[in-house]
């Protein structure tokens, strides 16, 4: 049948454009085999990276998989829970202190105790229920921009409650708390040493002083840099910084934001799991935590060279246990009395 | 009395060609509404009813849409009147190039507005140098007004058009018979226009009110803490509220398609027997009354395109940078995680040319069927058509997640469910387009077709489809420009490893990068405007929105 | 191939286009269905083509039922009014169109297209985009474009009513052209007497969905089997007279008028008659000597002739048959007595009632 040479080059040239985008698009996604399933929030991509290589290196043959789905830690926690039937995960990382009370309510999180936790302090291991295993700590601490606050003669802040101090009006950020983990432990440690409706009360009040709520850590650093804003919360390993060089903090008081590792009930490659789990606590993986992120790794014999310069707030607030379980509330009553109020 | 039978095909063959379209109306509507209406209760609904946040959302997105449809509709009616009866030199340049102000991305103008309207914006600097005062004086911007103000200038070209077309269906022996009978020149304008303008009325109100009812990447941009129910679902996205708030969404613009579809046949009656006898401009310039109009007419030229120009040249004009050090530091920015502006930029292109090849691909199919199986079938599948025109973007995005990003696939962070969420809101506007196309041009070579031997695909390769050839690209080029203007789809959908150019403006504007979100969608915009410059040179019938 | 219509049927909703429709047309012949427009002569061409599915009737190919059968499965060739020509194809490739449909092969299909374009002589143009031809072009391509893939029935729907005059003969050329070369059977739909004439060599009337008379086409000229066929084929005069037989070849003819004896075979006339004869077979005496008498109400000057009005006994009568010369003095008789000279070879003489 003898088609018209406009509609051959046609078709041919849409043809070859797509089978070349296909391809594109199929090369640069990772691929899932039937591998070990991590599930973790982005954020600690970077770590969950260079553990599984280390792991691999280890054990040859193993294949094994980071998946985030761009999720934070709530929502691919909340993720895990919805999948409770079948489970796509072997193991969770990155599940923060004041969620893992509800993980481990829905039953989707299997005990296991791995041998390298006896290299664990015990003070460092949160979980009573000994389902959540620790794996990494931060400390989130008010930053500030030594040379814009000099410049404009202004007290570098300390505490949580100065930061509603009249001066810093328009100076300051926090990020929002539905996209970032670094806002949401803001919250927490607001609400920890507030409680909840003081806690609220405060943030309605320190909106007037807010410029901004960035979407995440990124953001954060980017207008740190701009000097669009010039005092927030960060992770004390943020201050020094090589984007942010003037960005530093009193370190008066701080909060302990802590994460676990946890076997999934259930999982399709148990044995495999509770090697990495074995793997993640030992002193050659937690060596690991410090350069690829920042935050602390849990194992004393590990290195914290990486941070040195790092200051540790005096005053630790650690999560307020009794307010476990609340999260998807706070989130909830943020956005509509902080953002939307 | 040309009657062509259709009932030639048997009852089994007609079905089967109408497959291909119910495949279309399950697979990207129909199954993830299901996924949506399951993953909520009917407690979980009726609760948000009582909800007093949601209903002041609900309110305030009324609201603003229905300020936003007053203002446009009062500012395009002069401008409408002016292009319809007065003719000149450039007449046509200058009305495509208000209508450049509708296709662009709607963060362009958002952009814009948020360079001109700062705290430290353009007018701002100028108002407070001249009035003397230390404060910024106009303070509009990441407010509700902002949002409606950049509605209006987004929405005035297109109701410019359907009133303008309203203008010119106006019959000429009417008017005149209008002002020798009648005293004033009101009852004049009531005798003779008043009939014939208002479908056209109702229909460019009905399509503003639309559009601004489901805004999204505006209120992100410049609403500040004033929020709408479609960002709402996107902000709640992975919690059980927000598919009851997508559902009420998709109810109430079903509704509003509904309407549309209603007044579609009205506005679709009878033409006039005489047209409008074109006056030539310069006898606008011997009244006062005159000259306000040509004043005016120039004023709205300088609202709607300073916001749109400013952030297409200001990276060029930027002090200080040279003429392209911001877009240098464009190309080396870390966007985090690992991600380039060339991964995000051949990424958008990618996924922009799947999508435009998928969308025309199905939208032939859709009208070939259609026009093969004719009568009732035509018209329905006309109808059903109308419908996704209008439907709300986060909820649809928000069902497609539930149902093949996390439910019968799992394919969130792939690419596959970001073509699949823009060609949905893409192919109605195609098959309108082509549909126009097809029935203008190739109707009357059927019959010549059959009678010598042509089976019905040969007919299709041999004759329909060289025909409408020209507004097959068209259709291509204005999909491939809307994917790449695409916000909401983009920010539901993008992962780590998926991220698409708006979403990488949003992230440059969340970082207070204006400068480099203001690069940025000038590359976009630059490219929009040729592609679609291009798609009006292939086809007339690209414009046909309703 | 020989074509049978049979009974054919059609409806529109509450009109009912085709009453009955039957006749045959011989192998090798052309047809010409003549009627004014409305009567249904286009429904039942396209119905042959299997464009239109009748609502009862049959339509036979060769003996062979073909009713069911889609446009493609007929092979046959239309030629339409318009000529409908695919404007994105040049004129070979429109001409190769039906054999490409029906995917002969590349060598048959050159050979094919070359015969027709030259038949249609159009040489020297296969390249060429329909609307870089003119018009006459445009209907000889749309010719050649029926008769590509060896039809035995070629279907013509007024092909050459949008043409200029000049152009209606030479395409009426072509089109006679062709089918002596080919053979073919052909049904020509027209209202335009002039062409059914030229073209046809049976003709069939057609008026408000039935066939009003069959005849081959001097029969049909000279002596129409109907009063409505005839009238509509120029018989407009009407008398009233009475016949008698002498022998069976010879009639009397009694009126008001006269008597007359007239060659006339048909044995089973008498009784009261029609006699009806056309404009052009009568005239304005000039000597006084006629056979009917009246008074000259008009005379026009048309051009090509004069046309007077006489009103007789028996009613209005037209007469065109006088000299273009004879007009000063026919047009001082008017208002006056006159008589009229009626061509007696030429009348129709049909039975009354």
């Amino acid at each position: 049948m003898r088609i018209g040479w406009r509609v051959t080059a046609v078709i041919v040239v849409a043809a070859s454009a797509v089978v070349a985008s296909i391809l594109y698009l199929y090369l640069s996604q990772p691929k899932l085999e039937d591998t070990l399933v991590i599930y973790g929030p982005r954020g600690i991509t970077g770590l969950a990276t260079a553990l599984i290589n280390a792991f691999k290196n280890k054990y040859p043959g193993v294949n094994v998989t980071f998946i985030s789905y761009g999720m934070g830690s709530i929502e691919i926690a909340n993720k895990l829970i919805l999948e409770k039937e079948s489970p796509a995960a072997d193991v969770i990382m990155g599940l923060p202190e004041f969620y893992a009370k509800v993980v481990v309510d829905a039953g989707v999180l299997e005990p296991y105790r791995p041998q390298t936790i006896s290299l664990i302090p015990s003070e460092e291991v949160w979980d009573p229920s000994g389902t959540v295993l620790p794996m990494d700590k931060g400390f989130v601490v008010i930053t500030y921009n030594s040379t814009i606050i000099s410049r404009l003669g202004l007290p570098p802040p300390e505490r949580l409650d100065d930061l509603l101090k009249p001066e810093y009006r328009g100076l300051v950020f926090y990020q929002d708390p539905t996209s970032s983990g670094t806002g949401l432990s803001f919250l927490v440690w607001v609400l920890s040493v507030k409680g909840v409706d003081e806690g609220f009360n405060f943030l309605k009040q320190l909106e007037q002083n807010v410029k901004t709520h960035p979407s995440g850590w990124t953001t954060s650093i980017i207008a740190l840099k701009s000097g669009e804003v010039a005092i927030g919360s960060m992770f004390n390993t943020d201050v020094g910084y090589e984007e942010t060089p003037n960005l530093t903090s009193r370190v008066v008081e701080g909060f302990v934001y802590r994460e676990g590792i946890a076997l999934v009930k259930n999982a399709r490659h148990p044995e495999v799991a509770k090697k990495f789990i074995e793997f993640a606590l030992s002193t050659e993986a937690q060596n690991l935590v410090a350069p690829e992120g920042y935050m602390y790794p849990v194992n004393p014999m590990a290195s914290v060279e990486f941070f040195s310069y790092a200051p540790i707030p005096l005053n630790k607030v650690t999560f307020n246990n009794e307010l476990a379980g609340n999260v998807e509330q706070w989130l909830e009553r943020w956005r509509r009395e902080i953002k939307t109020g | 009395m040309e009657e062509r039978d259709k009932n030639r095909m048997s009852s089994v063959k007609k079905l089967l060609v109408f497959t291909p379209f119910l495949c279309f109306l399950v697979f990207f509507y129909m199954l993830p509404l299901a996924f949506l209406i399951g993953n909520t209760s009917l407690t979980d609904f009726l609760s948000i009813l009582g909800d007093e946040y949601i209903l002041r959302l609900l309110y305030g997105t009324l609201g603003q849409a229905l300020l936003s449809m007053l203002l446009t509709l009062l500012l395009a009616l002069p401008v409408a009147f002016f292009f319809a009866r007065y003719s000149f030199k450039g007449k046509r340049i200058l009305e495509y190039v208000l209508l450049t102000v509708f296709f662009i991305p709607a963060f362009t103008i958002a952009e814009g507005l948020i360079v001109l309207l700062g705290d430290n914006g353009i007018i701002n600097v100028f108002l407070s140098s001249l009035l003397g005062t230390g404060e910024p004086v106009i303070k509009i911007l990441y407010s509700m007004w902002a949002v409606v103000l950049a509605h209006v200038i987004y929405y005035v070209p297109l109701a410019t058009l359907i009133l303008e077309q309203g203008f010119s269906s106006v019959d000429q022996d009417l008017v005149d018979a209008a002002r020798v009978f009648s005293g004033s020149s009101l009852r004049t304008f009531k005798a003779a226009y008043l009939n014939t303008l208002t479908p056209y009325f109702v229909a460019a109100s009905l399509l503003v009110f639309a559009f601004s009812f489901i805004t999204y990447s505006t209120p992100i941009l410049v609403g500040g803490k004033f929020t709408t129910l479609e960002v709402e679902i996107y902000a709640t996205k992975f919690r059980p509220i927000s598919s009851s708030i997508a559902l009420m969404q998709l109810s109430l613009t079903f509704l509003i398609s509904i309407m549309i579809i209603l007044f579609r046949e009205k506005l679709f009656a009878k033409p006039s027997a005489g047209y409008p006898a074109e006056e030539p401009v310069s006898r606008l310039f011997s009244k006062p009354s005159g000259v306000l109009l040509v004043v005016y007419v120039a004023l709205i030229y300088v609202f709607e395109l300073a916001p749109m120009a400013i952030p297409v040249v200001k990276p060029f004009l930027e002090a200080g940078y040279g003429s392209l050090n911001v877009f240098k530091d464009l190309y080396s920015f870390k966007f985090g995680f690992g991600l380039s502006f060339n991964d995000i930029f051949l990424q958008s292109l990618a996924i922009a040319i799947v999508t435009s090849t998928v969308s025309v691909f199905l939208s032939i199919v859709i009208v070939w069927s259609s026009k093969i199986l004719g009568g009732l079938f035509e018209k329905t599948m006309s109808i059903l058509m109308v419908l996704p025109l209008t439907i709300s973007r986060s909820s649809l995005a928000l069902a497609m997640l539930l149902s093949y990003g996390f439910g019968i696939t799992r394919l969130y962070g792939s690419w596959v469910l970001m073509v699949l969420g823009q060609s949905a809101v893409i192919i109605p506007l195609a098959v309108r387009v082509i549909e126009a196309s097809w029935s203008r041009v190739v109707e009357e070579y059927r019959e010549a077709a059959n009678v010598h031997g042509a089976s019905v695909f040969f007919r299709l390769i041999r004759v329909e489809i060289p025909l409408v050839l020209p507004t097959l690209l068209a259709s291509f080029l204005m999909a491939f420009s809307s994917s790449l203007s695409d916000f909401t789809f983009s920010t539901f959908f993008s992962t780590l490893n998926l991220m698409t150019l708006p979403v990488a403006v949003n992230i440059l504007i969340d970082s207070r990068r204006l400068s480099l979100a203001l690069a940025l969608t000038s590359l976009i915009t630059m490219l929009v405007i040729i592609v679609e410059t291009l798609g009006s040179q292939l086809s007339r019938e690209r414009l046909r929105v309703i | 191939m020989e074509l049978e219509v049979k009974d054919l049927r059609k409806r529109f909703g509450e009109f009912e286009a085709l009453k009955g429709v039957s006749f045959k047309t011989p192998s090798r012949k052309t047809l010409v269905l003549l009627g004014p427009s409305g009567c249904g002569k286009t429904t039942t061409l396209r119905i042959i083509a299997g464009l239109l599915k009748p609502d009862g009737g049959k339509i036979l190919f060769d003996g062979e039922d073909v009713t069911q059968l889609s446009p493609r499965e007929r092979n046959v060739g239309m030629v339409f009014q318009s000529p409908a020509l695919f404007p994105n194809l040049t004129v070979w490739e429109n001409i190769a169109f039906p054999l490409e449909a029906r995917n002969r092969s590349l060598e048959e299909t050159d050979r094919r297209v070359k015969e027709v374009v030259k038949l249609v002589e159009l040489t020297g143009l296969e390249k060429r985009r329909p609307h870089e031809l003119s018009r006459g072009q445009q209907q000889r391509v749309a010719i050649g474009r029926a008769i590509a893939s060896e039809v035995n029935l070629l279907l013509l729907d007024e092909p050459l009513t949008a043409l200029d005059t000049s152009l209606r003969t030479e395409i009426s050329e072509v089109i006679r052209n062709v089918q002596r070369n080919l053979g073919l059977t052909m049904i020509y739909v027209t209202h335009n007497q002039v062409e059914a004439f030229t073209m046809g060599d049976f003709i069939a009337t057609m008026f408000e969905g039935v066939i009003d008379s069959y005849a081959d086409a001097q029969t049909m000229y000279s002596k129409p089997p109907t009063e409505k066929t005839a009238r509509f084929l120029g018989f407009i005069n009407k008398l009233e007279a009475k016949a008698e037989h002498i022998d069976s070849e010879t009639i009397m003819l009694s009126s008001l008028w006269g008597e007359f004896r007239l060659n006339w075979h048909n044995p089973k006339l008498s009784g009261k008659v029609i006699v009806l004869f056309r404009p052009e077979d009568a005239s304005i005496s000039l000597d006084g000597k006629g056979l009917l008498e009246g008074e000259l109400l008009s005379s026009v000057f048309t051009g090509r002739n004069i046309v007077t009005r006489v009103k007789t006994g028996q009613g209005l009568i037209e007469c065109a048959g006088n000299d273009l010369s004879q007009y000063q003095e026919i047009s001082k008789m008017v208002g006056g007595r006159v008589m009229v000279k009626i061509d007696l070879g030429k009348i129709l003489i049909m039975q009354a009632g």
